[in-house]
């Protein structure tokens, strides 16, 4: 990989990196022709679970291929059980699409168009996002040729080497300030059946950072396990976020990190296990691997924040279909708040790793059939310390017409909140219920909301950093006069008397 | 720098803004709400030489 975009998450670009290798091995290039555009959705080879979508198309010059553009979206539906943790195997998630031509000469495969479409609960959405990729990819790779025109070169050699071997030389000058060891870190989560343990040994040395997940937990029966692709992808995300931050992502700045973890762990999952929730633990990777870097950069890694998206797909009753009533599929995503930094507090509703940037309540009113009555932050939610975790939020939803849905979690830090560092207390662990006075829900599995019923869902809060007595009076004031903290919270955790 | 490292620099730049131009290609044609308001999953992008590998 040469560049990628700004838009994409971790999850996304580092593994389509990977991907692109895996399916230029698969097809010659000898064989390519102009307005050829290749595709999968395969986890293990494209983004760790089937609704990622991956198209790579090469670029010609002068009737030479030169390089690919490739680009990677989550569809909304793939047929199956759908988006959730419930299937006991690939086979239940939906259709998989092995490496394969999507366009051939500028000519649409329109057999695989139709069975992507019969195959899933959203065909017109699914059909529109496939044509939006083909002309991502269009647009890369004529935008390329232009370039290569203006700057009257023939092929992208000389500027790769610069640009891999410029990044790959200031990486490791990165990782060579760095002492030379090896660091363990154990980070207990919900899981689904019963709590997991995902293990990381980190060892710097040199000329690289290897990480070795051996010890982490086997696979689960429910959809929640990951691919290493995947889990490799935000590992090394969150330490290049430390190492070397301001290097741009390609091929010479991620050679340096190697990840490794023993066959089936839960962090290494093989086919056909189930991964259509991988995000959920695969984003607490980073929480995993900075419990390793914070003891060989104390001043430099943040608490843990709640870090897995609070994802909330949502579809239509099963009995739905034969009644005649609302159909629809609509994956909804909240954040809770990141871990508190050495030097500032955590940002509250922020997605840290995956970056996104979280449903909008308009727009999801529009589309489907739920009304979103109550969205905040949720005070006291932020881990107290010297800088506090950032905040969850308080969402409050329900149908918006006389009738129930369906809503498949898989959710963590429920049970296990996000740990301060350095004597920062936790962030408030994410709370799901059904009505204000309900009893809380366990992180996953199927709930149905009846209509009439209120869905209220609580993002989890980032942990603090520093002991929270040693947090400044004007931060406290601060932070009482915006709500963020309560009377009790300022006076009982902080010791501020106003 | 020499000025072949300018000239390099120059287009590693401008590669980056191509690469950016085809990420805001995909989320303006998008149909998802998930994908076209790049609200949930934000669509990625990237490009990659012939050969691809690095040359540590």
């Amino acid at each position: 990989m040469l560049a990628q975009a700004v838009t994409g998450t971790p999850g996304h670009i580092n593994t389509m990196a990977e991907a692109v290798k895996t399916l230029r091995s698969r097809f010659q290039l000898q064989d390519m022709k102009p307005g050829d555009i290749y595709l999968t959705n395969d986890p293990w080879i494209a983004s760790g679970h089937l609704n990622d979508f991956l198209l790579m198309m090469p670029v010609f010059y002068k009737d030479c291929v030169v390089g690919f553009t490739s680009c990677t979206s989550h569809l909304v539906d793939l047929g199956g059980l759908g988006m959730g943790p419930e299937g006991t195997d690939i086979y239940d998630e939906g259709l998989l699409i092995p490496p394969c031509k999507l366009m051939d000469e500028g000519m649409l495969n329109s057999l695989l168009m139709e069975i992507i479409k019969a195959n899933s609960r959203e065909p017109v959405a699914n059909e529109g996002d496939i044509y939006a990729l083909i002309a991502c990819c269009e647009a890369g790779a004529q935008r390329l040729a232009g370039m290569m025109d203006e700057f009257g070169i023939d092929h992208l050699d000389e500027l790769a080497d610069y640009i891999i071997d410029t990044s790959y030389r200031g990486t490791i000058e990165a990782i060579a300030e760095l002492p030379n060891g090896t660091w363990h870190n154990v980070l207990k989560v919900d899981g689904y059946e019963q709590e997991i343990d995902l293990h990381a040994a980190l060892t710097i040395a040199e000329d690289h950072v290897a990480l070795d997940f051996s010890g982490t937990s086997g696979l689960s029966n429910k959809g929640i396990n990951v691919p290493l692709n995947y889990a490799t992808a935000y590992s090394v995300f969150a330490l290049r976020c430390i190492i070397g931050p301001d290097i741009p992502n390609n091929a010479g700045s991620l050679a340096p990190f190697r990840v490794i973890g023993p066959k089936n762990c839960i962090l290494n999952a093989q086919p056909p296990a189930p991964v259509a929730m991988r995000h959920t633990l695969g984003q607490m990777t980073p929480d995993l691997v900075y419990g390793c870097l914070s003891q060989v950069l104390p001043d430099q890694v943040p608490a843990e924040g709640a870090s897995c998206m609070y994802d909330l797909p949502l579809r239509h009753t099963p009995e739905a279909v034969s009644r005649g009533g609302t159909q629809f599929a609509l994956e909804l995503v909240f954040s809770g708040g990141t871990g508190a930094r050495p030097g500032l507090d955590g940002l509250s509703a922020t997605a840290f790793p995956s970056g996104v940037w979280g449903s909008q309540v308009e727009t999801t009113e529009a589309v489907a059939p739920v009304l979103i009555t109550r969205r905040e932050l949720k005070p006291d939610s932020g881990g107290p310390g010297r800088t506090r975790g950032g905040l969850g939020q308080h969402i409050e939803m329900r149908s918006a017409i006389d009738e129930d849905f369906m809503l498949f979690l898989s959710v963590e830090r429920v049970l296990n909140p996000a740990s301060g560092r350095f004597g920062g207390k936790a962030g408030a662990p994410g709370r799901i219920r059904i009505g204000q006075d309900g009893p809380d829900l366990p992180g996953k599995g199927e709930v149905r909301v009846m209509a009439g019923e209120t869905l209220v869902f609580e993002t989890p809060g980032g942990g603090g950093f520093g002991a929270p007595q040693e947090r400044s009076q004007d931060d406290i004031r601060r932070d009482l006069d915006e709500g963020l903290i309560s009377r009790q919270t300022a006076r009982d955790i902080y010791g501020f008397e106003p | 720098m020499s000025t072949t490292d300018t000239r390099l620099q120059v287009m590693w730049n401008r590669l980056l803004a191509v690469v950016e131009e085809q990420g805001q290609a995909l989320i303006r044609a998008a149909f998802s709400p998930s994908c076209a308001n790049a609200a949930i999953f934000p669509p990625a992008s990237l490009i990659c030489k012939a050969g691809c590998s690095p040359r540590p």
